[in-house]
């Protein structure tokens, strides 16, 4: 049963994708990654649109004081077992925007990150790169985040 | 009380509703989304992909917010599902002289109209007791949609009916079997029509998809939900993607027709014949959704209460006239 | 066995005296209501017994089913009371009815100044009711109806000061067509020279026409069939939601369709393009109300229009005149009694608990209400007509019989379209009732609410209940009560004799096979699968349910935002403008237009003008006894 259930989430992983204060490269780079030219599809990876529908949240950004709160709030609205990609090197590190004065930190310092994609932005092929990374992680948890 | 007819009827619900029904749903499912993909020169998804939608969506957590009534959140789903169950187990009659189970009463037609709805209400019970305000909007849209199809969807599933002069399905099949399906005549093929244009409508597909707008409201009556209960919904869905189809198949394109058990030739022939039918139409529900983006609501309106009322009142129209290819 | 005269006695008798009881007990509240359900209870009890002793003695199902039982002696001459499967039908529920209104006001009153009379006003409806029912002449038959109008506008009066200007409109128009009955009565009489209903058959084809527009349209004004159906929405919003359950829920509905149904019976035989345009008048009655009651923000004159819509069913059934139509409509008439009276009675409970009654303010009530909720729910379900509940047999039998008659009349398919059509509306108005008042979040001032006493909760739950029962085992009404009505009416059924109660079969009648009880059971599996289902993931998902402070998704928003359903139909209201726009300038009021410019004088000075229509309506009533008589 446990097999099945490991196989089904590793084969149908659904997106959700949160900008938090993004200069919005990483953003059409990940959009670039379901297009026809990449087609994520066949590894069933759709993109939703409600957090509560998705298993794998995807940040882009430096996280702002502003957006802080609602990423975290976010997360929780998302049911377990969830996993947590940070792209870009503003998500992964801060960036550019490090020091900034309303950096809330990058989104390992707001909420827990599984997979961490740098590139400014990253190549889809990076980022397809990591969501199979994030799907083998899934795997060898036996089931992710509980 | 006949034991054995109880157990038949179980036997026969449980092969047909819960077997059956499902994977040819989520087969459906699979063609539209791998002749998407195709359309797009993609690859798309493999022939296990919803199978493993569901079984992950089952694996996952349910979440139900504060603000939502939580016996009505969590009885929407299943009934979604028992109602579209409960159309195709009604709707599977098979013509004489092959009589499967004496499963058609006379109503059954204005019985399996309102079964066809009731996934759609299911889901707007649903949304509307989750307590969400996307929700609630896309609650507004569906209804709105619904009141917006009701009346072509009534007049052209008439047709039929007026023709053969009775209200029940294997009625129906029987007279297709006799004089061929009634898409071969004119006002059959304008209730065809307009029968398609509210398919796409019932089964919220491009261009009618307004309830499920991502981009708009998020996911309509489904924002709320997450894991079983979305997957009973992802569920109903795929069942309503059969039932549908089967439904115009029976009412317009002459059903499960299987002429005799006996003729291995025939029996081979009806059995393609009716697979293709319903192939058919679930490519031209995918082609259409492909091809189309989403219209506002009010052009919905307009386009159901202008277009397809004024199509299907010709239609009606032509049934009454007596001659043969009316 | 007690003897059949004493039951209708005490059946009348019980809530006449109880009411002067009452009425001494003025203002101990609860006295009074205890009064009052015994005294209606007593009542009900008699009206059961009644149908138990023509059913079990064989009478229900012999060609006439009547029993003909008193004979009063008055100013020389007898008036004559029967009893008929007929009338039994409407009786029973009107006792029902009142008995469970009865209870209901004894704690629901206390909003409305605790007036003792209005228990009285309720017993002494139920009475008078029943006698009109039970009336084959036509002097007592005129006087009890208008008994119903007096309590009815009294009832209404109680709301306070805001119902006052309403309950006078109401007055005046049901005077006014009630005035128009009485003439086509002295009509007929004299052209008969009979005091008796039946005597109806003996007209000449002109007076016909005549006398059966005039009764048609009292009938109509009474059940509330367009254009006459004004005064309904009109006495909503200020009246008392317990008068809004007994009359516009089931008094008006038991008498005016039982008399449409009696009318047409004996009328209709001459007349046979009468049945299309009486059929006509349902289809409009459907939709134009359905249309109106989706963009009210008053949730009782929402319920209202509704009421009117659903008469529009039982008008076309009966118009459409074929057994299964008309058996379809009473079915309907006993089947809308059962959920409208449940929908305002829940209605009411809201406006209880809360004081509010506009859409726009409610919101989130199921978690408090739990009750209400459950019993609001089902009659929402039933009035849309979902299987497998008593609004769905009903509107099936009407459906089909629609679609069947196509062949004599293609208006009856045109009929069958818009009954289905009112239908899917009438779901779209109750999807926006429910989600405004009853889910969604809950506003911050209603935190404290619970929900209704007792008193007030039996008789939703025990209305909701008959909705289930009489949506799975359609059998019992039909069987026991509506089709041995049929043979009152002259119309032969296919069966002779009862049908068993073999609940698990497909019911092995030609034309009526739906099982319901087959397809709850399948959609039971279903349900029982679904939770199967829930449980599985709860064994691989341990924490799989949560909801302490889980707040919605806005986007990552903390905020609790109610998109209430005033607004829900937005898009409708704008496509449909010109209709609406119309209705808006009183373009369906016509009648009561013609009434209050007849009335303008009238309308000015509230007191002498009852007096001057009631005076006029003593002066015809003379006339008919005087040509009665003299004949």
């Amino acid at each position: 049963m446990t097999g099945l259930v490991t196989w089904a989430r590793l084969k149908s992983p659904w997106l959700f994708h949160f900008n938090s204060a993004s200069c919005n490269n990483c953003d059409i780079e990940l959009v670039d990654a379901i297009t026809p030219r990449f087609d994520v599809e066949r590894f069933g990876i759709l993109v939703e649109g409600s957090p509560r529908h998705a298993d794998i949240l995807v940040v882009t950004g430096f996280v702002n004081r502003q957006a802080a709160p609602r990423l975290r709030r976010i997360y929780e609205q998302m049911s377990n077992p969830k996993i947590v990609i940070a792209l870009g090197s503003c998500a992964t590190s801060g960036g550019i925007f490090a020091n900034s004065y309303n950096a809330a930190g990058p989104v390992d310092r707001v909420i827990p990150v599984d997979v961490y994609i740098p590139g400014c932005p990253p190549r889809p092929q990076a980022i397809i790169d990591g969501v199979v990374k994030a799907l083998m992680k899934l795997q060898s948890l036996g089931g992710g985040k509980k | 009380m006949d034991w054995l007819y109880i157990v038949k009827l179980i036997v026969y619900v449980v092969l047909v509703g819960v077997v059956a029904a499902p994977n040819i749903g989520l087969f459906f499912t699979w063609m539209h989304r791998k002749l998407g993909a195709r359309m797009q020169w993609r690859i798309g998804p493999p022939l296990y992909q919803p199978w493993a939608d569901v079984v992950k969506l089952l694996s996952k957590e349910t979440i139900i917010p504060a603000t939502a009534h939580k016996t009505t959140f969590l009885v929407a789903p299943p009934l979604a599902v028992a109602s579209a169950v409960l159309a195709i187990v009604i709707m599977t009659p098979f013509a004489p002289p092959v009589q499967v189970y004496h499963i058609s009463f006379t109503g059954d037609v204005i019985v399996v109209l309102y079964l066809l709805t009731m996934p759609a209400i299911a889901a707007m019970i649903g949304g509307s007791a989750s307590g969400n305000p996307y929700a609630s909007v896309g609650v507004q849209r569906e209804m709105t949609l619904i009141f917006a199809y009701e009346l072509p969807f009534i007049m052209a599933a008439l047709v039929p009916i007026l023709k053969v002069g009775s209200l029940r399905l294997a009625d129906i099949i029987g007279y297709q079997l006799e004089h061929g399906p009634i898409l071969f005549s004119v006002s059959g093929f304008l209730a065809c029509v307009v029968l398609i244009m509210v398919m796409q409508a019932k089964l919220t597909l491009p261009p009618f998809d307004i309830p499920d707008a991502k981009t708009e409201i998020v996911a309509g009556p489904y924002t709320e939900y997450s894991g079983a209960s979305l997957a009973l919904f992802k569920l109903a869905h795929a069942v309503m993607l059969f039932a549908v189809p089967l439904f115009i198949s029976d009412l317009c394109l002459g059903g499960l027709i299987v002429r005799s058990l006996s003729d291995p030739v025939t029996l081979t022939l009806d059995i393609v014949l009716i697979v293709v039918k319903l192939v058919v139409l679930v490519l031209i529900a995918a082609f259409i959704r492909f091809f189309n983006p989403r219209i506002r609501i009010d052009q919905a309106f307009g386009m159901f209460w202008k277009t397809a009322t004024v199509i299907a009142v010709v239609a009606l129209a032509l049934s009454f006239v007596p001659l043969p290819y009316f | 066995m007690i003897d059949l005269s004493l039951i209708m006695l005490l059946m009348v008798l019980a809530p006449a005296i109880g009411g002067f009881i009452t009425l001494g007990l003025g203002r101990a509240r609860t006295a009074a209501g205890a009064v009052s359900s015994v005294a209606s209870f007593i009542s009900l009890l008699m009206a059961g017994m009644l149908v138990y002793k023509l059913n079990v003695e064989g009478i229900a199902w012999q060609a006439e089913p009547k029993v003909e039982v008193w004979r009063i002696g008055m100013a020389g001459m007898t008036w004559e009371f029967e009893v008929t499967m007929l009338n039994t039908l409407s009786i029973l529920f009107t006792a029902l009815l009142g008995f469970l209104i009865a209870l209901y006001s004894t704690r629901y009153i206390a909003k409305y100044d605790g007036k003792g009379y209005y228990h009285s006003l309720i017993l002494w409806s139920i009475s008078a009711a029943i006698v009109a029912m039970m009336s084959l002449n036509w002097i007592p038959f005129l006087v009890f109806w208008e008994i119903c109008t007096l309590t009815l506008f009294f009832m209404v009066r109680a709301g306070g000061s805001e119902a006052k200007m309403p309950a006078y409109r109401m007055l005046l128009l049901l005077a006014t067509t009630d005035l128009l009955m009485a003439i086509g009565v002295a009509l007929a009489v004299s052209q008969t020279g009979s005091l008796e209903i039946v005597a109806l058959t003996g007209l000449s084809p002109f007076m016909v026409g005549l006398v059966f527009t005039l009764m048609l349209i009292s009938a109509l004004a009474k059940a509330g069939g367009i254009p006459f159906h004004t005064w309904i929405p009109d006495i909503a919003p200020s009246s008392p939601s317990s008068t809004l359950a007994l009359f516009p829920g089931a008094y008006d509905k038991l008498l005016g369709i039982f008399k449409l149904a009696v009318i047409c019976h004996f009328l209709i035989v001459f007349a046979p393009s009468y049945s299309t345009a009486v059929t006509v008048i349902g289809m409009i009655t459907m939709l134009l109300a359905v249309l109106m009651a989706m963009i009210q923000h008053d949730i009782k004159k929402l319920l209202s229009f509704h009421a009117v819509s659903q008469v529009g069913y039982m008008i076309t059934g009966i118009g459409i005149g074929t057994p299964l139509a008309i058996a379809g409509g009473l079915f309907h008439m006993v089947n809308n009694v059962v959920f409208k009276s449940c929908l305002f009675l829940s209605a009411g409970a809201v406006i209880y608990v809360t004081g509010v009654k506009e859409v726009e303010r409610l919101g989130g009530l199921a978690k408090k209400m739990p009750v209400t909720f459950t019993c609001a729910l089902i009659a929402a379900l039933a009035i849309s007509g979902v299987p497998p509940l008593n609004g769905f047999a009903s509107k099936w039998m009407i459906y089909q019989a629609a679609f069947e008659a196509t062949s004599i009349s293609p208006v009856n398919a045109a009929a069958g379209i818009v009954a289905v059509l009112a239908s899917a509306l009438t779901l779209a108005s109750f999807i926006k009732y429910l989600h405004s008042v009853f889910l969604g979040p809950l506003p911050k001032e209603f935190e404290g609410v619970r929900d209704v006493p007792l008193s007030m909760k039996a008789p939703m739950v025990v209305l909701a209940a008959l909705c289930l029962v009489f949506g799975l085992f359609p059998q019992i009404p039909l069987n026991y009560l509506i089709l041995p009505s049929l043979n009152n009416l002259n119309i032969v059924w296919g069966v002779p004799q009862a049908l068993p109660l073999d609940w698990l079969y497909l019911a092995p009648s030609s034309w009526a096979s739906w099982s319901p009880v087959v397809a709850t059971f399948i959609a039971l599996f279903a349900l029982a699968l679904g939770s199967l289902l829930y449980t599985a993931g709860r064994r691989i998902q341990p924490f799989t349910f949560r909801a302490e402070g889980v707040k919605p998704f806005v986007s990552g928003e903390d905020l609790v935002v109610h998109y209430h359903g005033g607004h829900f139909y937005g898009p409708v209201k704008l496509s449909f403008k010109r209709f609406y726009e119309v209705a808006e300038m009183g373009g369906f009021s016509i009648a009561w237009r013609a009434v209050a410019s007849a009335f303008k004088p009238l309308l000015r000075s509230p007191r002498n003008g009852v007096f001057f229509v009631y005076a006029l309506w003593i002066i015809v009533l003379i006339i008919i006894l005087m040509v009665g008589v003299g004949t």
